[in-house]
């Protein structure tokens, strides 16, 4: 999660909620989506 | 500083000393997380740093949601700086902050660099915010005029004055170090095509045991016996050499396991393999029978797991027939077994009676199950894609009904997915707990083991406190996602 915050601060293309949801998908170390 | 703040920064100095996290001290505020939005961004920063300082947990994916759309809407440039009337020291809060969390804000700090690179004289407050906990860049302080005449600007100096330099390396990780090493040697000896295989899977080994797990099982069991005292026999290293040489034979054998061998790294696996059960036989000499039942019931355990968990794949098809049995995971602890025979050899010299042998097995397959299923749990969607009927993707099948028959990978990993965070990942959680705590009460129980002792510290303790962390992730990424999508 706070590499996720991480990015949406420092990289503008991180800022949809779409981009977040993939983000906190691919930074969780279970790597497996978990939203419908 | 608010005055909320400064009881919290008042309760963290004085506590930290003691180790004494904050936790107790979450004030009412927190709860309606109001201050968030409404108070000053410097004091909401502060807060959420004294928090997480005083207890990580205290901070959630709801509080970070909201933080994160805040200093969106103070943002001066993507990556910062933000904005507020006291540009320095609200940066260097904000810099602060981040460096706890580790994930340092590069842009920010390096506009604090070049604000302090024009600034002769500070205040205590600017001082210390670019000093405490972490000493962000500086040019030299002995320009600065700092004489507070509160109590809190003392108390500021004062916290400033005691940060201490972090621990040197421990005596465990130095020892780890001269079996990574040693290892390492005889690799270097070898004829160049074998030793440039073979440093790529010692590095490989070396990366993934972060801990110094591999390494260092047997030295944390020895120095976890009743009795033994704070030195560290070469047998406890040698033991942690003969894992090391293990774990690269069977990272090898694996990927053949798994139809991804490379028959250039076959023979180094072989090598490896020769020098591992060579370097147990050397230590143990009288106790060829253990080491080579440890070595056998590893090798049966791998020819049952490509009759018995393994589904068909073929162009993104999965083909299930049956759904494989774990019971109790028995299966689980027998596969790895080759990693506790180093702590087995151990504990083998000494007289145990057969209700402390029976106790010691236990103990190690209850470790290694939780271990197992850890792992399991990060590749699930992986191992279904690869055809291994995992304990993970066994349970998860079984949970969500799936019957006999053939699916496309991808249809029948969303089927599971749901399945997955709603249902089996906390219960396999619950499961991993559960053999953790079995294997520590076995360890109470067997009278063999120190109260205070580093098997549970180093080993046991790291695996419960992850599998309850990623728990918290996981929660605290779906509240944050919550939060920061509320426009």
């Amino acid at each position: 999660m706070i590499e996720t915050l991480h990015q949406v601060l420092t990289d503008s293309s991180v800022r949809s909620n779409q981009a977040v949801e993939a983000k906190l998908v691919q930074n969780s170390d279970v790597a497996t989506p978990w939203f419908d | 500083m608010n005055e909320e703040n400064k009881l919290l920064f008042k309760s963290y100095i004085s506590k930290s000393r003691n180790n004494t996290p904050l936790s107790n001290h979450v004030p009412e505020s927190k709860k309606h997380k109001s201050w968030l939005n409404d108070w000053h961004i410097n004091d909401t920063v502060l807060k959420i740093h004294l928090l997480y300082l005083g207890n990580k947990n205290a901070v959630d994916g709801d509080d970070l949601g909201i933080f994160a759309k805040r200093l969106l809407a103070n943002e001066l440039e993507v990556g910062g700086p933000y904005y507020s009337y006291d540009n320095l020291y609200t940066n260097a809060l904000i810099a602060q902050l981040f460096r706890t969390l580790g994930a340092p804000l590069e842009k920010v700090e390096t506009y604090i660099s070049e604000k302090l690179s024009t600034l002769m004289l500070c205040d205590t407050k600017t001082y210390w915010s670019i000093s405490w906990p972490h000493k962000l860049s500086r040019p030299e302080l002995k320009n600065l005029n700092l004489s507070p005449n509160t109590d809190i600007g003392r108390l500021m100096i004062k916290s400033v004055n005691n940060i201490t330099s972090s621990k040197n390396t421990s005596k465990t990780k130095r020892l780890a170090n001269i079996a990574e090493n040693y290892a390492k040697e005889y690799i270097d000896k070898l004829e160049p095509t074998l030793n440039k295989v073979g440093i790529s899977f010692w590095n490989k080994i070396i990366n993934i045991d972060t801990r110094s797990e591999i390494s260092s099982l047997a030295l944390y069991v020895y120095d976890s016996i009743a009795g033994n005292e704070d030195h560290y026999p070469n047998k406890s290293i040698k033991l942690g050499v003969a894992n090391i040489y293990a774990w690269i034979a069977y990272t090898i054998y694996d990927d053949f396991i798994d139809e991804e061998g490379r028959p250039s790294h076959l023979s180094l696996a072989n090598l490896m393999h020769r020098q591992s059960y060579s370097t147990f036989i050397e230590e143990f000499p009288s106790n060829k029978q253990i080491i080579e039942n440890h070595f056998d019931s590893v090798d049966v355990s791998n020819s049952l797991e490509i009759q018995k968990y393994r589904f068909a794949t073929a162009e993104d098809m999965v083909t299930i027939e049956q759904i494989p049995e774990y019971g109790d995971g028995t299966f689980l602890a027998n596969r790895a077994l080759g990693h506790v025979l180093g702590p087995k050899l151990i504990l083998s010299e000494m007289e145990l009676s057969a209700h402390q042998e029976k106790l010691v097995d236990s103990i190690f397959n209850n470790y290694l199950i939780a271990r197992q299923i850890n792992d399991d749990l990060k590749d699930w969607a992986d191992d279904l894609k690869n055809g291994h009927a995992s304990y993970v993707v066994s349970k998860l099948l079984d949970s969500a009904e799936i019957s006999p028959g053939t699916y496309g990978y991808e249809e029948l990993r969303d089927r599971l997915q749901a399945n997955f965070w709603d249902v089996t990942f906390e219960s396999c959680i619950a499961i991993i707990l559960k053999k953790i705590n079995k294997s520590k009460q076995d360890i109470i129980a067997s009278k063999i083991f120190k109260n205070d002792n580093s098997f549970v510290k180093k080993v046991l303790q790291p695996i419960a406190d992850k599998a309850e962390s990623d728990l918290l992730e996981y929660k605290n990424s779906k509240q944050f996602l919550k939060s920061y999508s509320v426009s």
